[in-house]
């Protein structure tokens, strides 16, 4: 073994002389050969430093998921800490609670539309050409609405998306099968609005008042009341609600824009025209 | 190791040996294998138990263990400071766990952020004033910030330091949760805007869900009550999906008890 490493050593002196003549040969034959090992040594260290970063990225991420956080913050003064983490005591038993997976019990009102509302193909087209897709009845109504936000539900970083966003109301008038949230339906067969600024993203519904009128936040353009059964757009105050549920179909709409197909939105891209109808005025 | 172990291992006949090609294929492979793993560490944990909902005033309770009062922009939209006032403690009063949510929007207060810290005020003072249980059952309000309601960042950080200070004088366990679209912002403006509140983040899409654990990963902001959309198209829809794209903890609180909480936004 000593000899071995002399041996080596030797070697390694004699090459790291190779301006003499007789050591021209070796240092011919082992230099690309140290080289190589040293190319296959520094892909090793690399490989080697990626896992253990690896390793670090995943234990953090389990150590971030691993204990339960606590729900004090650095806003709260140590009064407020103290009552936020002080267990429970005497706090009334309410009903039983629902399971934690699966659909939101209690959504009264609201009929969600099931999986297989859209074949998955036609659901895959929707979600590219108008981002979130949120689908459902009022409870008691004849019609079904699907908003779509305008905002790329699969890109890592916001993105719009290339049909902008819709409102988009298909009407049963009483059909058993189109009611049903589990009937296959198709787009097509729905009547579809843009908001008066088709690319203000994302579309929002915030509330809904009455049968058939949705308050929607279309972006930095305002909040708009949509009446789903003229699929015209009023503004969003409490008084213009008010009025178009005690006189429908009798308020100036604050925008008018064209309807289509569900067909005709697919293969459309929205307007880039400026949206006249934004900001109606605040409290006006 | 000895330096002839050393030359047999790294080169033969000028080549890498097996060894060290075995070698680099386990190490490669242990690198792949946690790549590959990494995205089952990101689920919430402990995971949420029990849910909290919308319910508009004056409307009915959802069947939900957290109850949500969905008072919108209040001013000049959908419902008036009275009637939320009035759909929080009578909520209170029938021993659920509530929050109040309101939107701040300049299009619904024109006055602006002055006028929603006076209405916050009035609200708090009537529900610490006429539901004596607030201090159990009340976990204050919930803010739902968004970049597209039209307030800028300066604004919603000074309204949400005063609710804190606010929330901080109550002698229960009040305090604030932000519902925020966590994309919407730049990562350095998002975490300054939601300061130390409770986080609510509304995660719809995959960059939502980023944002949300950039948060936890660069600040260490990791405990969320997740806002999941209940009317989205699958999987949106699912708390369990979507919470299963979350690091870091479900939203709780002692006073609360054990159960952990997400939030389900459904129209109201």
């Amino acid at each position: 073994m000593p000899a071995r490493l002399r041996s080596g050593s030797a070697r390694h002196h004699r090459n790291s002389i190779s301006g003499r003549p007789g050591n021209r040969y070796r240092a011919a034959r082992y230099g690309p050969t140290r080289e190589r090992a040293g190319r296959v040594a520094a892909v090793l260290s690399v490989a080697v430093a990626a896992a253990l970063a690896g390793l670090v990225l995943a234990g953090r991420s389990s150590a971030s998921a691993g204990p339960p956080g606590s729900p004090c913050t650095g806003q709260m003064s140590r009064a407020k800490c103290s009552a936020v983490q002080q267990a429970a005591r005497n706090l009334p038993v309410q009903g039983p609670s629902p399971p934690a997976a699966g659909l939101a019990p209690g959504m009264p009102g609201v009929t969600r539309c099931g999986p297989a509302f859209f074949t998955a193909a036609e659901a895959k087209r929707l979600t590219s050409a108008f981002g979130l897709i949120s689908c459902f009845r009022l409870t008691g109504q004849d019609q079904w609405i699907l908003l779509g936000s305008g905002t790329s539900t699969s890109a890592p970083r916001p993105a719009g998306t290339p049909g902008g966003a819709v409102v988009a109301v298909e009407r049963c008038r009483g059909d058993e099968t189109c009611l049903n949230p589990d009937a296959t339906h198709s787009f097509s067969s729905f009547a579809v609005a843009r908001p008066p600024d088709p690319l203000g993203r994302p579309l929002e519904l915030q509330a809904v008042a009455g049968p058939s009128v949705l308050l929607l936040s279309n972006a930095r353009c305002g909040l708009f009341s949509f009446d789903v059964g003229s699929l015209q757009w009023y503004r969003g105050t409490r008084s213009a609600v008010d009025a178009l549920l005690a006189h429908p179909g009798q308020q100036r709409p604050a925008a008018v824009t064209p309807t289509m197909t569900g067909a005709q939105a697919l293969g459309a891209r929205p307007p880039a025209g400026p949206p006249s109808a934004c900001s109606p005025g605040p409290g006006q | 190791m000895t330096g002839r172990s050393r030359v047999s291992l790294f080169a033969r006949h000028g080549r890498p040996s097996r060894a060290a090609g075995i070698c680099a294929v386990l190490v490669l492979g242990a690198w792949a294998i946690t790549v590959l793993a990494a995205p089952g560490a990101w689920a919430q944990s402990p995971r949420y138990t029990v849910k909290m909902q919308d319910f508009a005033p004056g409307a009915g309770y959802p069947g939900t263990p957290g109850k949500v009062v969905e008072g919108l922009g209040l001013g000049s939209c959908r419902y008036s400071v009275a009637q939320v006032e009035t759909a929080t403690v009578n909520s209170i009063r029938n021993s659920y766990r509530t929050v109040t949510e309101i939107s701040p929007q300049p299009y619904c207060v024109p006055a602006g952020i002055v006028s929603y810290k006076s209405k916050i005020h009035a609200i708090y003072h009537y529900v610490e004033t006429h539901a004596p249980r607030a201090r159990a059952l009340w976990a204050g309000f919930m803010l739902d910030e968004e970049p597209g309601f039209g307030f800028g960042a300066s604004k919603l950080e000074s309204l949400n330091r005063y609710v804190a200070s606010l929330m901080n004088a109550s002698p229960g366990l009040s305090w604030y949760f932000t519902e925020n679209q966590p994309n919407g912002w730049s990562l350095s403006t998002y975490n300054s805007i939601v300061g130390g509140s409770w986080l609510a983040p509304q995660v719809y899409s995959t960059s939502m869900a980023n944002a949300v654990n950039a948060e936890c990963t660069t600040y260490g902001r990791c405990m969320n009550d997740v806002t999941v959309d209940g009317v989205a198209s699958a999987p949106w829809n699912s708390p369990a999906h979507v919470t299963g794209l979350i690091s870091g903890s479900s939203w709780h609180v002692g006073a609360w008890g054990a159960r952990r909480f997400c939030n389900v936004w459904v129209p109201v």
